[in-house]
């Protein structure tokens, strides 16, 4: 229930340079690497110089040199662990701006992070994440597709959940743009994870000699596709199929996507005011308006708009 | 990386979870077999460090006159640098059961986090960490008495050098108290807790916890006092807990009779869990729909008129 954050006009041309941003934030070759193998070479040179400086003792002046490179080099890691550590916080701080809807907050710090040789590759990609979200919130759409791109490039080294999750927000960018094309098939590829993992937990079930659970195979599904085939058949025009995704996925979405459930209830009531069902599409409505703000549901839909001029918004009490 | 927050980050919590094949596993490690194999393992490495360290800076002390002590020395070297290699390997398979844990698969998650807790690690604080783990797993696994004697076991050691580490294992200790019904060492725990710097994720559970048990000991007041900031971290929940939270904050507010924030409460609850899930283990929670004013049970939101 927090007030909407003013964020800057629409503009494309306003949107950060984000191939600058790749770029700038690709983790350098660490010298610290080397830091092991120069400290265990000056540990082997010790007992050569202390054998040196029984005949030559003011050889044992050289001792000074792997010592000091010992320090040196202790105080590099010790150097380099701190500022990891302070990377994993400030990437940390990032994300719980966003949770917070702390917009501007969020896409400076993201500007920040990404302006300079990231320390790992895992913050690298954390980071990358919570900016393609910020780069959606202000609509650079084409901005936030390139970042995504570039998470998936490595997806090798990306849980799988994660590149599902990118890959629905990738094809809501593209729904937002209206290239129902691409949107279309980026829907067929989710379809077909889903799918996949149906089909390894068949293959799983058989393998460990239980009888097949189909209620439990059907269970396997992802909510973020049903909000992203709600919306498409909303910008479509397919209002009985959306009220049919809606009214027989609506637990699933529930139970994976929390408070954002609201925007399947505010699509589905876009989908009963236009089939002509006012009171269905009213309480569709409240329901929506009861989880989250109107205004932000219409900046995430523009097919909401004027809804709620037609129905009654809930009275937040004082 | 962690589904859960990324998932939040770009799309409420979607949590799409790829299903992990049946593996075989070692035999499930009990609680105190688990806390056994930490007390063995942790003395073993205190020992072997003090021993090592000790060694070897006597030995390049003794090299002054005897320069063979200072190539003793570095051949110690060598089997630190392997005891190194073995910790950091019992490090990944922590990070290992984190990954699997945040998806689910809970068996995996368990066999990795009982190989580390097995394997040989130089530092104390990888093996608290895989005590903990394992305390994480049987929380999951509902199984409470074990993640209590668990969490304990990982507080009891003193404050490590991991503080997130500590609050973590103090959050699967409250949660496992509030489930055992043991509300007042909980309360102790959670006030605990809450005198440290908490990350947003970190003051979410607390919070969530701090209501369950506010809810519990029927301190509507206390509640109501905080309503509006407890509704809107509410709203950064997981489903269920967010539901069980805004049922709570409803029930306060009728009890404080602030109807209008009761039944609004009452039915975001409502649209994010079902009832059963809502009161289960939670009885009280049951008096929000048990007055004949009120709607009955909700079932499934549907069209309705």
């Amino acid at each position: 229930m927090q007030p909407n954050q003013p964020i800057s006009p629409l503009d494309a041309s306003n949107s950060p340079d984000v191939e600058a941003l790749f770029e700038s934030s690709q983790p350098r070759p660490r010298m610290i690497g080397l830091a092991f193998p120069v400290m265990i070479l000056f540990i082997l040179v010790v007992p050569f110089v202390l054998r040196q400086t029984r005949e030559h003792p003011v050889v044992g002046l050289l001792l000074l040199i792997p010592l000091g490179g010992f320090a040196v080099m202790s105080f590099m890691l010790k150097n380099f662990q701190r500022s990891m550590q302070d990377e994993v916080r400030n990437v940390e701080q990032l994300e719980e701006l966003i949770q917070l809807r702390q917009w501007p907050a969020a896409l400076s710090r993201s500007m920040s992070l990404l302006s300079a040789p990231m320390k790992s590759d895992g913050a690298r990609l954390s980071t990358l994440i919570a900016f393609s979200s910020v780069l959606t919130r202000y609509h650079w759409f084409e901005s936030a597709r390139r970042v995504h791109d570039e998470i998936l490039e490595a997806r090798s080294a990306v849980d799988p959940s994660i590149v599902h999750t990118i890959t629905v927000a990738r094809a809501m960018t593209l729904l937002r743009e209206d290239r129902l094309v691409d949107a279309d098939s980026a829907i067929g590829e989710l379809r077909r994870d889903v799918n996949r993992a149906r089909d390894a937990a068949r293959r799983a079930q058989t393998s460990a000699g239980k009888e097949i659970d189909t209620v439990a195979i059907r269970a396997i599904d992802s909510a973020g596709l049903a909000l992203l085939e709600l919306y498409r058949d909303i910008k479509t025009g397919h209002f009985d199929e959306a009220i049919e995704l809606f009214e027989s996925r609506m637990k699933l979405m529930r139970d994976q996507l929390s408070t954002r459930v609201a925007d399947a209830w505010a699509l589905v009531a876009r989908a009963y005011d236009a089939k002509a069902r006012p009171t269905e599409a009213a309480t569709a409505f409240r329901r929506a308006t009861s989880l989250a703000p109107f205004a932000e549901l219409s900046r995430r839909y523009p097919e909401l708009v004027g809804l709620d001029r037609k129905f009654d918004l809930p009275r937040i009490p004082n | 990386m962690r589904p859960t927050i990324e998932g939040v980050m770009l799309f409420g919590s979607i949590e799409f979870m790829p299903v992990e094949p049946a593996q075989p596993h070692a035999t499930t490690l009990t609680a105190d077999a688990a806390i056994g194999a930490y007390r063995r393992s942790a003395s073993l490495s205190s020992a072997l460090r003090w021993i090592l360290n000790g060694s070897v800076l006597v030995l390049f002390a003794i090299s002054a006159v005897q320069p063979i002590a200072a190539y003793i020395a570095c051949a110690l070297i060598a089997p630190w640098i392997a005891l190194e290699f073995l910790s950091a390997r019992s490090r990944r398979l922590n990070q290992d059961a984190t990954s699997l844990m945040a998806v689910g698969a809970l068996d995996a998650a368990e066999e990795k986090a009982t190989q580390a807790l097995r394997l040989f690690s130089l530092h104390r604080v990888i093996k608290l960490a895989s005590l903990h783990q394992l305390a994480a797993i049987r929380h999951a696994q509902r199984k409470f008495m074990d993640s209590a004697k668990l969490a304990r076991e990982v507080l009891s050691r003193g404050r490590s050098k991991d503080q997130a580490l500590d609050r973590s294992t103090r959050l699967v200790l409250v949660d496992s108290l509030i489930e055992l019904n043991e509300v007042d060492s909980a309360w102790t725990e959670l006030g605990n807790l809450m005198t440290e710097p908490l990350s947003l994720r970190e003051t979410l559970n607390a919070r969530q916890l701090q209501v369950d048990l506010l809810g519990r000991r029927g301190a509507w007041r206390e509640l109501v006092a905080e309503l509006r900031p407890l509704v809107d971290l509410s709203e950064l929940m997981p489903a269920l807990a967010s539901a069980r939270t805004q049922a709570w904050l409803a029930l306060a507010a009728r009890e404080c009779a602030m109807m209008d924030w009761s039944n609004l409460l009452r039915e975001r609850a409502e649209l994010l869990a079902d009832y059963d899930q809502i009161v289960a283990d939670r009885p009280l929670l049951q008096q929000l729909w048990s007055k004949p004013a009120e709607s009955n049970p909700p079932s499934l939101p549907n069209s309705e008129s």
